[in-house]
């Protein structure tokens, strides 16, 4: 399969502060790809140097070519985090004089008309609601017609049927062949789009594949109920690697959820208002970050 | 060319049509100002006056510049990068050329509307005696002396805060238009401040424009200030560059 990124030995600092250190991963021509991080972690420094912002050190080469290679930004589509706030034009204008400088621009018109802001053409910018913003901001990624398209937190300010909206045109690109770096705070959002996912902490990746994967690795059960047994019964239950007890119910985490549903069911005389619960991916996400905290 | 084109037609559309804060601070202000010292604020007898009115038109013409440069300019460059709009653009397989060349473009623009004013109301409204080469020499002129004006008002359009720059382009706009003598004589400035003041580039290119009106020939050493100023100006540009790119704080080219 063609690769549309690859990045070898990537390192990055702001003077003497790391942000990303010897970072290895490869992107193929189609796929989705969740990049996942704290604050800080270098998510929005990984896009940038994927587009040549920053002197890179290290090796990026998109569809083949370096990242500094001019040709390269034809195929290159971002949406940064921060909206295209520019006063004095309108969204037509504006996505007129960014499709301008590429060699296979997309047809404005239809662009606005596919994205429902066709009424917004001639509004000024600066008059445009947070969320009208941030759709007119995912536009102007768009303009190009790219092959590779960087959204970085795409969804924040929008309202859920916006986001749901932008969701299904990000799958329809994949369908039609883009290849999708997304950054997101938004974690159960990445969860139902991307094909995988890279999970960065202190300028390394910590972790990169399936969500499945993630979650065969990662994952732990929860289980909530009333019992007369005691801590040390639970404890000796099947995959169980803590139980506590809140406001009158036990808390058990599992890292084999199956196993020690099929003890409790055994019991479930003594085992009332139960609920089970699979851990999502913030949880996951949360849990490893606590972990490599403690480290 | 085409994405030269479509960027010109875009800046001239946002910042001179539809840009209030220059179309009445460089041009409208100093042409009030003009109005007011040479027709209202005047005494002498006709010939000082009519000789005074040559002089302001060239003052008037530098701090019109000036304007343009450390307020005008500096804000709209200064806009364009906060919001996130430069960096758009130099993600485009055009980059930052097509734009800067248009800005470049503006400005030029901005002189031309600016001395052409002084003009019309010097000739117009004092009757001052110019003829169509005179005019065309002060516009060149211009166009090259206002140069380390310019790229000073891109070297402070690189600071991060909007208020920032907006106090740093007061206190330079108005101490240097004093110190050059553009609103009074200089001779009634301290005589510290005079050995300033020639030093200034603003002061320096008044002094061309002004031998221009008087048919007088041009001063190198004139010259020589001024192209110092750019030199290190640029210079300037060139390590912020440099360091905007190294700390990701900019997008340069």
């Amino acid at each position: 399969m063609t690769e549309a990124v690859k990045i070898q030995n990537l390192s990055f600092d702001y003077g003497k502060q790391p942000v990303l250190n010897q970072v290895n991963f490869a992107v193929n021509a189609g796929e989705m790809i969740g990049v996942i991080g704290e604050n800080g972690a270098g998510k929005t420094t990984l896009l940038k140097l994927m587009q040549a912002q920053l002197p890179i050190s290290g090796e990026i080469a998109i569809f083949g070519h370096q990242a500094q290679d001019k040709r390269v930004r034809d195929w290159l589509g971002a949406m940064p985090q921060g909206d295209l706030k520019l006063p004095g034009v309108t969204v037509q204008e504006l996505l007129r004089n960014l499709s301008a400088s590429y060699a296979n621009p997309a047809n404005i018109e239809q662009l606005m008309r596919d994205n429902g802001i066709a009424g917004l053409r001639q509004k000024r910018i600066d008059r445009l609601s947070g969320g009208q913003l941030r759709r007119v901001t995912f536009l102007s990624a768009l303009v190009g017609q790219p092959r590779l398209l960087f959204l970085d937190e795409p969804t924040v300010g929008m309202d859920v049927t916006a986001r749901e909206k932008l969701w299904r045109q990000v799958k329809q690109m994949q369908h039609a062949g883009v290849t999708i770096i997304i950054t997101s705070h938004y974690l159960a959002e990445l969860q139902n789009v991307a094909d995988r996912l890279l999970i960065l902490k202190a300028g390394q990746i910590r972790f990169q594949g399936t969500f499945s994967a993630l979650q065969a690795a990662h994952v732990q059960t929860l289980f909530r109920f009333t019992s007369s047994l005691s801590e040390t019964q639970l404890l000796q239950l099947p995959g169980v690697q803590s139980v506590t007890q809140e406001g009158g119910y036990w808390e058990l985490t599992s890292h084999d959820g199956d196993q020690t549903l099929g003890a409790l069911s055994r019991q479930l005389s003594q085992v009332h208002e139960l609920s089970v619960t699979k851990q999502s991916l913030a949880d996951i996400f949360s849990e490893m970050m606590r972990q490599e905290a403690t480290k | 060319m085409k994405p030269f084109v479509q960027q010109f037609k875009f800046d001239v559309q946002r910042e001179i049509l539809r840009n209030l804060p220059f179309l009445f601070f460089s041009l409208l202000m100093p042409a009030g100002f003009y109005i007011l010292f040479t027709k209202v604020m005047v005494s002498g007898s006709q010939g000082e006056v009519q000789q005074f009115s040559g002089s302001y038109m060239c003052s008037m013409i530098v701090y019109s510049l000036m304007i343009s440069a450390f307020f005008g300019l500096a804000a709209l460059l200064q806009r364009d990068r906060r919001s996130g709009y430069v960096t758009r653009l130099s993600q485009t397989p055009v980059g930052l050329k097509a734009y800067y060349c248009s800005m470049a473009l503006c400005v030029m623009l901005m002189t031309i509307l600016s001395t052409g004013i002084m003009f019309a109301l010097a000739v117009g409204l004092n009757h001052v005696t110019l003829h169509s080469g005179q005019m065309a020499l002060l516009l060149l002129v211009s166009l090259i002396g206002e140069l380390p004006l310019f790229v000073i008002g891109l070297l402070i359009s690189r600071v991060g805060r909007e208020e920032t720059l907006s106090v740093i382009s007061n206190l330079l706009t108005f101490p240097v238009a004093i110190a050059s003598g553009l609103w009074w004589p200089m001779t009634m400035l301290p005589q510290w401040l005079q050995v300033v003041g020639k030093a200034l580039p603003t002061y320096r290119l008044n002094q061309l424009l002004n031998n221009i009106v008087a048919n007088q020939h041009a001063s190198g050493y004139d010259w020589l200030i001024i192209v110092s100023w750019l030199a290190v100006s640029v210079a300037a540009v060139l390590i912020q560059n440099v360091t905007l790119r190294r700390w990701g704080q900019g997008v340069t080219e």
